[in-house]
């Protein structure tokens, strides 16, 4: 995207000035006044988290970082798992209507635009200061500003990674699937071969990774979904050369699901299972399950499992090479304890609690600080499963991936960043016109207006 | 003082004995109050339970809300028609009158078979009969991610037997097509509840005097006059009072839609009340969502008085 | 109209103790047009027997003829048989006029001509104003001619009936007797009846089967099977009251006098046979008796312990001996009261062997040709 001024090549972050400086909007001095960490909270209220984790493994661990916080600094601290087939939002709007809106929330940058746009996110910038000032400065692109405020605390972040099996490619002798044509190529020849493989899962599914992947197949052709005019955000899709590139894209969607299964009612689970199952030969992911998942299962193709970013259209080569997307915490408005609630998340987000929950992550989510990913960092120092599995070839294309320009959320296609690109993601509206112009059987342009004017109803956008 | 204070508490167990059982068989004498008595339980329960969120849900579709803000701003009744005018709303009832009726369809036709099958005396029927009813005690949760795991087009076994048999060439992601998903979310979503229908029916079925049979078969009937004119009358009122309970409730199915293909392909399989939570939750309209679950419970409403004029479940089948 | 040919039938059953056998190897002809009662107590076969005719059940072996044709192995819906059951197997869910034209609905009769049909038969059978009504709402008796209404719409080749009408009251039966035998004399008709009521097999029949532990004891006219019993089974099954049966001891082949066991009498018992054995039973009914009170008893008789009025008769329940004997008396002629001491006449004696139970010999009665042939 490119739209940061950034010519002197030092990385934008988060703290309080850049955040200033970058909206234009002054005399933001909510929460600033609290000395963070400096001193116990205001509240008797035990500070309440609801958690969108439930594996024992992260239950046992976030436990632990309370126990060990409430001895250290006198502060209550109160875990709702989320039950297993329960889902997180229903419970977190059931909590707000209810009127007992829990403190703190996990949130996803490409989901906290739902909650930022009711107005229900306390700013954290103070958080973020304090923060920065422990470990060290967190680029800009992994916040989320609204209303001139940051709202989230990022504490890991994921990047897109265009999983390939580099065995069969080098096997058949094709270059990596870096661009449109290499990858269209690669797919074609790999499912062809009489090897029980596709070329990769084209999904083309209403669900939260359908999204995903049509929206990371735009930017492959530079194309937007949003674009900002002013105070508005105007729906992008339908509109001029955009539209254009949009129809390149669902063109190019038409001829890529024949070298993928029926990948219709894909999500998340089946993205990767079918990679590390061995039935697709590529995986658009964000983060790395694709490949840790072949680590898990014993895959003999784990090693071989290499990333690229994702393909683009080499006649359009100005777009985005994927999402980066971090993934913290927020804070609601009205809860009980604010204040402990700041300092726990700041707890959770620094020192040796950071390093032991981003390790549990399996280098799937990876670190926002970017020293972290020198050899010998605490993150890495000794870390038998990262230095067992990941070549350093990987882990580094994986760094300059998330930390570059060419990777940017979806909020940052306008400036300052679209607040409704969170409803927009969410409503799986993208990934409808992806269904309706392959297995739906639309025509390309119905599926388009359909889409934008599903999005100028269901969000924000003009 | 403390005499007194003795006193009373001495007397206070008798007398309120005495009393409380005075009240009690006059509860029982008098037939109104005894059944104001053992009625106001069940009611204020269903008050609780069913008129209260109802009302609530009502009330709610009238106001502009979104999910994440307990903010509620007046909007009026005319969000109703909007979302009666909705395309999404009514394709999301077509929908819903299709995975309704046709799930039911399947139910009664299966169940019945099964309660006809099991019903007869063989070596197990016993067994039989149990094995017949287990599907009931597995938990839809259960059921839709077992048959999503099994109609795997990559790994499930399904598609595994149905290549070795030579059925399919290729695997076909039952829930990926357009052309299968919503019969297959059907038939996963119904087998389970076709097991009611057989347990309403074989209770049925096992009332009916052999000599029915024996009777109707001497009058020179076969095997089909014989379902048709004794087996069935006798059977008719369970299945359409099944078929009442069944529609309301596969209306309202949610869980096993939601786990199986979460509304999809595309949106094949958004039913209502999968619209009604995308409103909610991926939308985040609460309002316009209570106003689709307020519209599903009127339309349930008709439906049920309908029916109940129409096929007359209720009518107890002349049996003496 | 058909004859029905029983031949060699058998029906075994499967239990955990072996095979049981209800109707073993039994051969009879009911003749066209005869109205046959198949008697017996419970368990002795005869429901079995007849649902083997119907069909309902399939006969371990043996063979069943109807006019000629074998029917054996013909699924019973084919065999165009009627059949009563004994609970009565109407459809509370049609009317009545649909349960009487029910076999013509099988037929695919239309509905106009299926009531017609049902009004001619419940004419017949005096229900022509019950043809709208449910059978919930008849009487038993009404229910039973309905059931029997629909037996005979179809014009079967006989009619099965199995105890239809032991759920009725007895007035209500004994109308139905009547009323079954005006029916059978109108349709005419082959009907097979069972019962365990020897008074209706009496009264119903032409001839009658009389059934025990799945073998035929006596196939004959009641009279036959009343006056000339071939064992102590049927003499003690057929009559009310039961005949009076005693161990007796005779002493010359000819049977002509009998010594009653225990005791010191003798009874001439007015037979002349030949080959009597010497151990014998004794027998002689109720009616077949004169009954003299006595100041001083020499011989059969004893003190009356009970008397019973029916109608204008009295039974004597009379304590002997050689334990109670029972004796039919006309009120008026015979004034006996309780706690008289009467002698007993025998007016027509049978003697059955002692072993076997076998009749071997019976007087006549007196005035009567002697005949002691028995019917095989």
């Amino acid at each position: 995207m490119g739209e940061s001024p950034n010519t002197d090549g030092s990385t934008p972050h988060l703290s309080r000035r850049a955040v200033v400086a970058a909206a234009g909007v002054g005399g933001l001095s909510t929460g600033l006044a609290g000395c963070l960490g400096l001193g116990g909270s205001g509240s008797s209220e035990p500070v309440k988290y609801i958690s969108n984790n439930n594996s024992p493994q992260f239950k046992e661990m976030l436990r632990g970082f309370a126990e060990d916080f409430e001895e250290e600094r006198d502060i209550e601290v109160d875990i709702e798992f989320t039950e297993i087939g329960g889902d997180y939002g229903q419970r977190v709007s059931q909590l707000i209507q209810g009127g007992n809106p829990p403190d703190i929330i996990n949130a996803e940058q490409f989901r906290i635009g739902a909650y930022a746009t009711q107005d229900i996110l306390r700013p954290v910038d103070d958080v973020i200061d304090a923060v920065e000032e422990e470990e060290e400065e967190v680029p800009e692109k992994f916040g989320f500003v609204y209303d001139g405020s940051n709202r989230l605390v990022p504490a890991v972040a994921s990047v897109t990674n265009n999983w390939y099996r580099s065995d069969i490619y080098d096997e058949m002798g094709l270059e990596p699937p870096t661009t449109w044509e290499r990858e269209r190529e690669a797919a074609q020849a790999i499912t062809e071969a009489d090897n029980d493989l596709y070329g990769l899962g084209y999904t083309t599914s209403a669900t939260v990774y359908g999204s995903y992947h049509a929206w990371t197949r735009l930017w492959g052709n530079d194309a937007k979904v949003a674009a900002r005019d002013g105070d508005t955000v105007n729906v992008a899709l339908d509109s001029g050369q955009n539209r254009d590139r949009v129809r390149e894209v669902l063109e190019r969607a038409q001829q890529m699901v024949e070298y993928s299964p029926t990948a219709t009612n894909w999500d998340w689970g089946e993205i990767y299972e079918s990679y590390a199952g061995g039935t697709t030969a590529t995986a658009i992911y964000s983060g790395g399950r694709p490949k840790t998942q072949s680590i898990g299962q014993d895959r003999p193709w784990a090693d071989a499992t290499k990333r690229v970013s994702n393909p683009y259209n080499s006649s359009n080569r100005n777009a985005s090479l994927g999402n980066s997307a971090a993934t913290g915490y927020a804070l609601v408005q009205g809860s009980a304890n604010p204040e402990g609630a700041k300092e726990f998340i700041q707890y959770m987000v620094t020192g040796e609690r950071l390093v032991e929950y981003a390790r549990a992550l399996r280098f799937h989510n990876i670190p926002i600080y970017e020293s972290w990913y020198e050899p010998g960092s605490a993150y890495r120092d000794g870390w038998d499963y990262l230095n067992d599995n990941f070549d350093e070839e990987t882990i580094q294309g994986e760094r300059q991936a998330l930390f570059s320009d060419e990777t940017q959320p979806f909020t940052a296609e306008t400036e300052p960043a679209n607040p409704y690109a969170s409803p927009a993601f969410t409503s799986f509206q993208l990934g409808q016109m992806f269904y309706d112009v392959t297995e739906g059987g639309m025509n390309i342009d119905d599926a388009i207006d359909e889409a934008a004017s599903v999005l100028r109803d269901n969000t924000g956008m003009e | 003082m403390s005499v007194v204070s003795d006193r009373v508490t001495a007397l206070v167990p008798t007398r309120w004995w005495q009393r409380s059982n005075e009240i009690l068989s006059g509860v029982f004498e008098d037939d109104r109050r005894l059944l104001a008595v053992c009625l106001t339980p069940a009611l204020a329960l269903y008050v609780l339970v069913a008129i209260l969120p109802m009302l609530w849900a009502f009330n709610l579709s009238l106001y502009e809300v979104s999910t994440l803000n307990p903010v509620w701003e007046w909007t009026g009744p005319g969000r109703l028609v909007d979302i009666l005018t909705s395309g999404a709303f009514q394709a999301a009832f077509g929908r819903s009158l299709i995975f309704g009726f046709g799930s039911v369809a399947f139910q009664i036709v299966v169940g019945v078979s099964l309660a006809l099958l099991v019903n007869r005396e063989f070596k197990g029927a016993v067994l039989a009969r149990a094995v017949a009813l287990l599907p009931y005690m597995v938990p839809a949760v259960a059921i839709g991610m077992v048959g999503q795991f099994m109609l795997n087009a990559q790994y499930g076994i399904i598609n595994l037997v149905l290549i070795r048999v030579g059925i399919l060439n290729n695997p076909v992601a039952f829930l990926g097509l357009p052309e299968t998903a919503m019969a297959t979310v059907m038939v996963v979503g119904s087998w389970k509840f076709a097991v009611f229908v057989t347990l309403l029916t074989l209770a049925r079925l096992q009332s009916i005097p052999e000599n029915f049979y024996e009777g109707a078969t001497m009058c020179g009937a076969n095997a089909y006059q014989k379902f048709r004119d004794v087996t069935l009358p006798r059977i008719k009122n369970v299945i359409l009072i099944a078929a009442l309970l069944r529609t309301l409730w596969m209306f309202n199915k949610f869980d096993i839609i939601y786990i199986m293909t979460r509304g999809g392909p595309g949106e094949e399989t958004t039913t209502i009340p999968l619209h009604a939570y995308e409103v909610a939750f991926n939308q985040y309209d609460l309002g316009q969502a209570a106003g689709i679950a307020a519209l599903m419970f009127v339309f349930l409403a008709l439906w049920s008085i309908v029916y109940f004029r129409v096929a007359r479940p209720e009518e107890e089948v002349r049996v003496a | 109209m058909s004859d029905i040919q029983v031949d060699t039938l058998r029906k075994e059953f499967s239990s955990d103790g072996g095979p049981i056998v209800a109707v073993n190897d039994v051969s009879f002809t009911v003749e066209d047009g005869e109205f046959v009662c198949i008697v017996g107590p419970s368990g002795c076969g005869k429901t079995t027997l007849l649902r083997c005719i119907a069909g309902l059940e399939r006969p371990t072996s043996g063979s069943i003829t109807l006019a000629g044709e074998e029917v054996t192995d013909i699924p019973p819906q084919n065999r165009n048989l009627a059949f009563v059951f004994q609970d009565i197997t109407l459809y509370p869910h049609m009317k009545v006029w649909e349960n009487i034209s029910y076999p013509l609905k099988l037929d695919g009769v239309d509905a106009d001509t299926r009531y017609e049909r049902a009004q001619e038969v419940a004419d017949t059978i005096q229900i022509g104003e019950l043809l709208d009504m449910y059978p919930g709402d008849l009487s038993g008796g009404q229910q039973q001619r309905v059931a029997i209404g629909r037996s005979i719409i179809r014009s079967p080749r006989a009619y099965l009936l199995d105890e239809p009408m032991s759920d009725l009251d007895a007035k209500l039966k004994k109308e139905m007797r009547v009323e079954l035998q005006r029916i059978q004399q109108q349709v005419g008709g082959t009907m097979v009846y069972v019962t365990h009521d020897q008074e209706e097999a009496m009264t119903l029949s032409d001839r009658m089967i009389v059934m025990d532990d799945g073998e035929i004891q006596q196939f004959g006219s009641p009279q036959q099977v009343y006056h000339e019993p071939n064992n102590v089974f049927v003499a003690q099954f057929i009559g009310s009251p039961e005949i009076n049966l005693l161990s007796a001891t005779c002493r010359d082949d000819t049977g002509g006098t009998v010594t009653v066991d225990d005791t010191g009498w003798n009874i001439e018992t007015g037979i002349a046979s030949q080959g009597v054995p010497e151990n014998v039973t004794f027998g002689f009914r109720p009616r077949h008796t004169n009954v003299e009170p006595v100041e001083d008893l020499d011989g059969l008789g004893g003190e009356v312990a009970l008397v019973e009025a029916v109608g204008d008769e009295n039974i004597l329940y009379i304590d002997t001996e050689v334990g109670e004997i029972r004796a039919v008396v006309d009120i008026e002629r015979t004034p006996i009261e309780e706690g008289d001491t009467v002698a007993v006449d025998v007016e027509r004696s049978y003697l059955f062997d002692g072993a076997t139970g076998t009749t071997v010999a019976h007087s006549t009665r007196r005035g009567d040709q002697p005949d002691d042939q028995v019917e095989a």
